[in-house]
């Protein structure tokens, strides 16, 4: 695997906007009532393909400070004179090459702004696809053993929509009110969904209790069977599911197909409003696209691990067994271990009001667990609990993960074995 | 001299005074004829653990590790469940301190915590047998049970209920039974078995 040189192509993909000369995007007049016909914006940061405008003859921007409120959200221009931009940037140590106008795309969710040159959802599907691949690599190469349902715990809580905007708030990013033009560009500019309790048009009727909208299409070939419950094992979320085993509402390749959905779907997202917790996730989402961007991959890494992989999770907790005993003994017969026989290595109390047991779980003369209790029966499950999580939870010594194989060293696959136990 | 006397504040004359000293609760007091039993009992003896390898001439000089007894850690693989290329296997192999305390001949396994031993499966019933439960669970339900039918061809009742399940009726009967039962519970007892089920689930998440 060759390391791509991001740098030197990324100059059709980068926003022109980092260079002296900017050209001018021709707002369409759907927002309102404008006093002029053209309303003249400057080009942001365009991952998308760049349309051919003429070339403004000067780089200016309204003259009129009234004129930014027409404007779905902030211009870039604004943005070398935002005091909280450049807070954030040097709080955050973003590297040097991030712009503080790519930084302020990054606050702008297709919510708040529908026109894909000026908003973050490209930056945020780039940072999104990052972010699940370092954080599966990290997960998988670290515990090889674990267990889907696991795994995908682990990813949520890793990179999941209510960690990312935790992050959010830790960083000290505020919410705009309302997005517009004449916002502070270093607010996170978003729509808010109404709340569920909320009357819809003064009228006695909540907006929880409105008939659903005909959702999107499933991406799974059966919704019929799924509506009731069938076909959502884990297995099938690996394939059809997203990164945290939720249902995909549209695949890429639907909008691959039928490009037009993409704008469709973000006008439709527009006018109903997001929630805080999508808004947030996914401004962190398209600050991680802006710095692979930007800064390359090493620093895309580096930004991954100072803000997302750093995160204290203990993954021994996200476990739940409903039958330890059985999948252990499932488990010894699959690997060729002796059936195992649950001992009781102490006791004390036994015909008191408290008792305290300890019971091991051994293989053999091999202790594969131990667990203590009340009794001797939740000693003996909690034990096989040990046991499991002993299998489950190995870790290797040397723990290198695929996205540094680019660096010298050649890549060693990591361990694969039976995988989890199934009953 | 009678002025001095008069000018003694009455507060030290207490002793005129009926004695209270019944009320107050007795508090042992080290004096001098006591100390020295009562500071023996003070004097306790460190655990072996911490003295006992050391020699004299290095006590100022070490680290102490002694734990205090506690649950092990979920992410201590046990050495059993290593892959057969892990660093680990060797060490451990190699270790004195980490080596199987059962391996030794002389070292009995501790009790096993259910009296019956796990039997060994004897796959001994062919298809005649299978069919031969399955007739009698068709014929009569209620009279070959799960325990009956295991008895008389010496398998295990899992089994029985893998070849030959009960009649959708019997199931049936059998919860409405069930539920007739958990009617006449009173309150205490309802509360009581649902903390139970909670619990169990607690066990499950290892909480």
């Amino acid at each position: 695997m060759k390391g791509l040189h991001l740098l030197r192509w990324s100059g059709s993909v980068l926003s022109p906007r980092t260079r002296p000369c900017c050209f001018i995007h021709k707002y369409p007049s759907q927002y309102r009532p404008q006093p002029f016909n053209i309303l003249l914006r400057f080009q942001s940061s365009a991952a998308v393909p760049i349309r051919t405008i003429s070339e403004p003859e000067d780089d200016t921007e309204p003259q009129n400070p009234a004129h930014y409120t027409l404007l779905p959200s902030p211009p870039p221009s604004r943005a070398l004179s935002s005091a909280r931009l450049s807070a954030l940037h040097a709080r955050l140590v973003l590297p040097p090459r991030l712009p503080l106008e790519s930084l302020a795309r990054c606050l702008v969710d297709p919510s708040a702004d529908t026109n894909p040159n000026f908003n973050n959802a490209s930056l945020s599907i780039l940072g999104y696809d990052l972010l699940g691949y370092y954080t599966s690599e990290a997960i998988v190469c670290r515990y090889p053993r674990l267990p889907t349902e696991v795994t995908f715990a682990a990813m949520s809580a890793y990179c999941g929509s209510k960690t990312l905007a935790a992050v959010t708030r830790e960083w000290g990013v505020e919410v705009a009110a309302a997005p517009g033009g004449e916002v502070d560009p270093g607010v996170l500019q978003c729509t808010r969904q109404e709340a569920g309790n909320a009357s819809v048009n003064g009228t006695g009727t909540q907006f929880k209790d409105l008939p659903k909208v005909a959702e999107d299409p499933s991406t799974r070939p059966n919704p019929e069977q799924q509506r009731r419950g069938w076909s959502r094992g884990a297995t099938s979320k690996t394939v059809y599911d997203d990164d945290f085993g939720d249902e995909i509402e549209r695949t890429e390749t639907d909008y691959a197909e039928r490009p037009e959905l993409r704008q469709e779907d973000a006008q439709r997202k527009a006018k109903r409003g997001v929630t805080l917790e999508v808004a947030s996730a996914g401004f962190v989402r398209a600050l991680m696209g802006a710095v692979y961007l930007h800064a390359g991959k090493r620093a895309a890494y580096n930004f991954f691990k100072a803000h997302i992989l750093s995160r204290h999770l203990d993954v021994s907790k996200l476990f739940e067994f409903r039958q330890p005993t059985r999948d252990l003994s499932k488990l010894c017969a699959r690997e060729g271990f002796e059936s195992p026989v649950a001992r009781i290595l102490s006791e004390t109390g036994r015909k008191s009001r408290h008792p305290v047991f300890v019971v091991g779980v051994f293989a053999g003369k091999d202790k594969l667990g131990e667990g203590s209790g009340g009794s001797l029966d939740e000693a003996r499950i909690r034990a096989a609990i040990g046991a499991l999580k002993g299998w489950y939870l190995y870790s290797p010594l040397e723990v290198r993960v695929p996205s540094e194989a680019t660096e010298g060293k050649p890549w060693e696959p990591v361990l694969v074995d039976g995988g989890e136990v199934f009953v | 001299m009678p002025i001095s006397l008069s000018l003694r504040p009455p507060s030290n004359l207490s002793f005129l005074l009926p004695s209270f000293s019944s009320l107050v609760p007795y508090v042992s007091r080290r004096n001098e004829s006591s100390a020295r039993r009562t500071t023996k009992r003070l004097r306790t003896k460190p655990d072996p653990s911490f003295t006992s390898s050391i020699p004299p001439s290095q006590v100022n000089d070490h680290i102490v590790f002694n734990p205090p007894s506690s649950a092990p850690s979920p992410y201590h693989t046990p050495p059993v469940f290593l892959p057969a290329n892990d660093p680990r296997r060797t060490l451990l192999a190699q270790s004195h301190q980490h080596a199987n305390p059962y391996d030794q001949p002389d070292k009995r396994l501790p009790p096993i915590v259910h009296k019956h031993k796990p039997y060994e499966k004897k796959y001994h019933l062919r298809e005649k047998e299978i069919e031969e439960i399955r007739r009698l669970r068709s014929e009569d339900p209620y009279k070959w049970t799960r325990a009956k039918l295991a008895e008389k061809f010496e398998c295990s009742q899992f089994f029985v209920g893998m070849v030959a399940e009960a009649p959708s009726e019997k199931k049936a009967a059998e919860q409405r039974m069930i539920e007739e039962i958990q009617e006449k519970w009173g309150r205490r007892r309802r509360y009581a078995r649902e903390d139970r089920g909670k619990r169990r689930e607690l066990w499950g998440k290892d909480l």
